[in-house]
C-alpha cells in the first residue's frame, strides 16, 4: 500500500460520506418531534411520524396512481424491448443501426422533452394530459433499458442452440416457448424489475405529462416546495430501508452464486 | 428479415415487428414531429383576430341580457343599480312600449355589428389560411432573459459533468482495479443505495442541509458566524451553487456505474505490464486506462449533461421560488402557466437540440461509436 493508495482510499471514504451525509440526516430527522423536520434542532426522540403516513389520504392516493401508472408501463416496455432486442440481433444491415439509434434515443432524451411531446401529440386526439398520458411518455424511454438488457443476453447465446432444435424439427413457436424464452426469463425478470423502479421514481417525464393528477413523486415535489413536516422524512426511511435491504440481499445472492 | 422467419416462424416475426413499429411510430417519431410542427407555429397573441374573438364574446353576452331583459321584464332592485344576476324569477312588471323598442333596436344594432365581425373573422381566416403556416419566430422570439437563462442552465449542466467526471474516475478506478473482491462488493453496495434510493428523497435529504434551521446554518451558529438569536442566518435556497451541489450529488452516480462498467474488463495484467515497463502512473492512465474506457466516459458524460440540464425537480425544489427560474421551470410556465404551447415547444425542442449537439460533440472527442455507447 503505496502512498497514492492511501491518498486514494481517504478520497473514496469522503465520496461515501457525502453521498450518505444528507441520506442520514433525513432519516434522523424522521425521529425527532421539530416540525419542519430539523436534526441540529433536536427536541424529542419519537416514532409518531409514521403512524401520520397513514393519515395522510392525499398521499396514499398519489401512492396508487404510482403503482396504477406501473402496472402498466412494466409490461409494455418489457414486451417492446423484448420485441426490439430479438429484431436487433436477428438483423443486419445499415437499416438495423437506424433502428437502433431511434430506439435508444428516448433514453438520451431529457425527460421533460418526452413527457411535453407526448401530450402535445395527444392532445390532436383530444385526450388529456392524465395518467393514460404518463403511462405513454414513462414506456417511451423505459422500454429502451429492458431492451439492452435482453439483448446483451441474446448476444450472449449460441446461435446453434436455436438452428439445432429447428434441426430436429421444432416449431418456430415450440423453439420460442421452451428454447428462447426460458433463457430469456432472467434478463425479463430483471428487466421487469428495473422499468418498476424507474417507472415509480420517475419524476421529470411524470409531472409534464400528468395534468391535474398526482404520482407519489410529484407529490413529494409538491410538498417539499412547501412547508414539508417530518412525514416525509418518514415516507424517506421507509423507502432507504427497502432499498438497503433489496441491495444487500441482491449483492448477498451474486456472491453466494460465485 | 428472412433469418427471422426461419427461427420465430412468420406469426412471431410479425407479431415482434408489430410492436417494434408502435412504440417507434406512436411513442417516439411521431410525438417528436408533432412537438416540432408545434413549435414552428407562431400564434399571434394581441392581434386583429384575437381581438375580433374577444369581441365577439363580449357582444354575444350583451345580446343574450338583452334579450333576456326583453322576455322578462326590467330587473327590479330597490338601489336602482342593474344587476343582470339578481333579476332571478321575480320580475318587476313589465317595459313600457319605449323601452321596449329601444331594446329591440338596440339587440339589432348588436346583431348588425356581430355580422360584421363575423365577415371579418372569416376574411381573416382566410387570408391566414393562405399564408406559409410556419416560421421560427417561437425560437427567434426568445427573450434576453430567457437567452440568458438557458445559457447559464447549460453553463450549469457542463460544470456539472465536469465535476461528475473528476470525482467520478478515482471512484471507479478505485473499484476496478484498486481493490480486493470483498473491499468492491462492498463499495460497489455503499455507491448503489443513493443510486437506487428514489430521485426526490434524495433531493428532499438536501433541505435538512439547506433549511433554515439545517445543518449548515448550525454549523456557522455554532462557529459564530451565524446567529439564530440574532436572527442572523443565511438563506441557501437563494444561492444557485445551491442548486450547483444537489444537481451534482443527484446525478453523479450516472457517472459512476458506466465508468465502472468498462473499466472493470480492462485486464489487470496490462496495467502491469506497463508498470513493468517503467511507466509512470499518469502515463499508465493517459495511455492504457483511459483509452480503454472511452465509451464508459462518454456514456457517463451524456447521461449526466443531459440529466442535468433537463432536470426540473432540482431547481424547483430547491429554489423555492427565490431564485430566478431555471430553463425548465421557463418551459413549465410556457405549458401550463401561460399556455402557449408553441412556444412551450420551441423552447423544449432546443433543449433537445443542445443535448444531441453534446452527444455528437462527446462521441467526436473520445471517438466513439453509437454501437458502443450503451452495452
Amino acid at each position: 500500500m503505496d502512498r497514492g493508495d492511501a491518498l486514494l482510499n481517504i478520497f473514496i471514504g469522503m465520496f461515501v460520506m457525502f453521498m450518505f451525509l444528507p441520506l442520514v440526516l433525513m432519516i434522523l430527522a424522521a425521529f425527532n418531534s421539530v416540525s419542519p423536520p430539523s436534526v441540529t434542532n433536536w427536541q424529542e426522540l419519537t416514532l409518531a411520524w409514521f403512524p401520520r403516513l397513514l393519515a395522510e389520504d392525499r398521499l396514499i392516493g398519489c401512492l396508487q396512481n404510482s403503482f396504477r401508472i406501473a402496472i402498466f408501463v412494466v409490461p409494455a416496455s418489457v414486451l417492446l424491448g423484448l420485441s426490439a432486442a430479438i429484431l436487433l440481433t436477428r438483423l443486419e444491415g445499415w437499416a438495423t443501426n437506424v433502428l437502433y439509434a431511434f430506439l435508444i434515443s428516448p433514453m438520451l432524451t431529457p425527460g421533460i422533452v418526452l413527457g411535453i411531446a407526448t401530450i402535445v401529440f395527444w392532445r390532436n386526439f383530444s385526450v388529456g394530459a392524465d395518467l393514460y398520458t404518463t403511462i405513454l411518455a414513462q414506456t417511451t424511454f423505459i422500454a429502451s433499458f429492458p431492451m439492452l438488457i435482453i439483448m446483451a443476453r441474446l448476444q450472449r447465446k449460441n446461435r446453434s442452440q436455436e438452428e439445432a432444435a429447428l434441426d430436429l424439427g421444432a416449431s418456430p413457436f415450440f423453439l420460442f416457448r421452451r428454447v428462447t424464452f426460458p433463457f430469456l426469463l432472467p434478463a425479463i425478470l430483471s428487466s421487469a424489475a428495473l422499468a418498476f423502479l424507474m417507472s415509480f421514481e420517475n419524476y421529470n417525464t411524470t409531472v409534464f405529462s400528468i395534468g391535474g393528477s398526482c404520482t407519489l413523486t410529484t407529490e413529494i415535489a409538491a410538498q417539499a416546495r412547501k412547508a414539508h413536516t417530518p412525514v416525509i422524512n418518514a415516507l424517506g426511511v421507509i423507502f432507504v430501508t427497502v432499498t438497503v435491504l433489496f441491495s444487500v440481499i441482491y449483492t448477498l445472492r451474486k456472491q453466494w452464486e460465485k | 428479415m428472412k433469418q427471422l422467419i426461419e427461427i420465430y416462424g412468420w406469426p412471431l416475426t410479425t407479431f415482434f415487428s408489430v410492436c417494434v413499429a408502435l412504440w417507434l411510430t406512436f411513442l417516439i417519431v411521431a410525438p417528436q414531429f408533432f412537438m416540432i410542427e408545434l413549435s414552428l407555429r407562431f400564434e399571434e397573441r394581441g392581434d386583429r383576430l384575437t381581438k375580433i374573438v374577444n369581441d365577439l364574446d363580449v357582444l354575444y353576452r350583451d345580446k343574450g341580457t338583452k334579450k333576456y331583459d326583453l322576455v322578462n321584464g326590467p330587473a327590479c332592485n330597490s338601489t336602482g343599480m342593474v344587476n343582470p344576476m339578481m333579476t332571478g324569477d321575480s320580475s318587476c312588471g313589465e317595459f313600457g312600449e319605449e323601452d321596449k323598442l329601444r331594446l329591440e333596436q338596440q339587440v339589432h344594432e348588436i346583431e348588425d355589428k356581430i355580422q360584421s365581425l363575423l365577415v371579418e373573422e372569416q376574411n381573416l381566416k382566410a387570408a391566414k389560411a393562405q399564408q406559409f403556416p410556419y416560421s421560427a419566430r417561437n425560437y427567434t422570439s426568445m427573450t434576453g432573459l430567457h437567452a440568458w437563462t438557458l445559457t447559464k442552465t447549460i453553463a450549469f449542466a457542463l460544470i456539472v459533468t465536469l465535476i461528475a467526471l473528476a470525482v467520478c474516475y478515482p471512484v471507479a478506478y478505485a473499484l476496478a482495479l484498486r481493490s480486493g473482491p470483498i473491499k468492491t462488493v462492498i463499495l460497489f453496495t455503499a455507491l448503489f443505495v443513493p443510486y437506487a434510493v428514489n430521485e426526490l428523497m434524495r433531493i428532499y435529504a438536501w433541505l435538512m442541509v439547506f433549511d433554515l434551521h439545517g445543518l449548515l446554518n448550525t454549523l456557522l451558529d455554532l462557529a459564530g458566524f451565524a446567529s439564530f438569536a440574532r436572527d442572523e442566518v443565511i438563506i441557501w435556497y437563494r444561492f444557485p451553487g445551491a442548486v450547483l451541489v444537489v444537481l451534482v450529488y443527484t446525478y453523479i452516480l450516472f457517472m459512476v456505474f458506466p465508468i465502472y462498467n468498462t473499466m472493470a474488463t480492462l485486464d489487470p495484467n496490462q496495467v502491469e505490464a506497463a508498470r513493468d515497463l517503467g511507466a509512470k502512473t499518469w502515463r499508465i492512465h493517459w495511455r492504457v486506462i483511459i483509452p480503454h474506457t472511452r465509451p464508459g466516459i462518454a456514456v457517463g458524460c451524456i447521461m449526466t449533461f443531459m440529466l442535468a440540464a433537463g432536470s426540473f425537480s432540482v431547481p424547483y425544489i430547491i429554489t423555492r421560488g427565490l431564485q430566478p427560474k431555471w430553463f425548465t421551470q421557463l418551459i413549465y410556465d410556457k405549458f401550463f402557466e401561460s399556455s402557449n404551447w408553441n412556444q412551450g415547444s420551441a423552447y423544449s425542442f432546443t433543449l433537445l437540440l443542445i443535448c444531441i449537439v453534446f452527444i455528437f460533440a462527446v462521441m467526436a472527442i473520445f471517438g466513439v461509436k453509437l454501437r458502443q455507447l450503451a452495452r
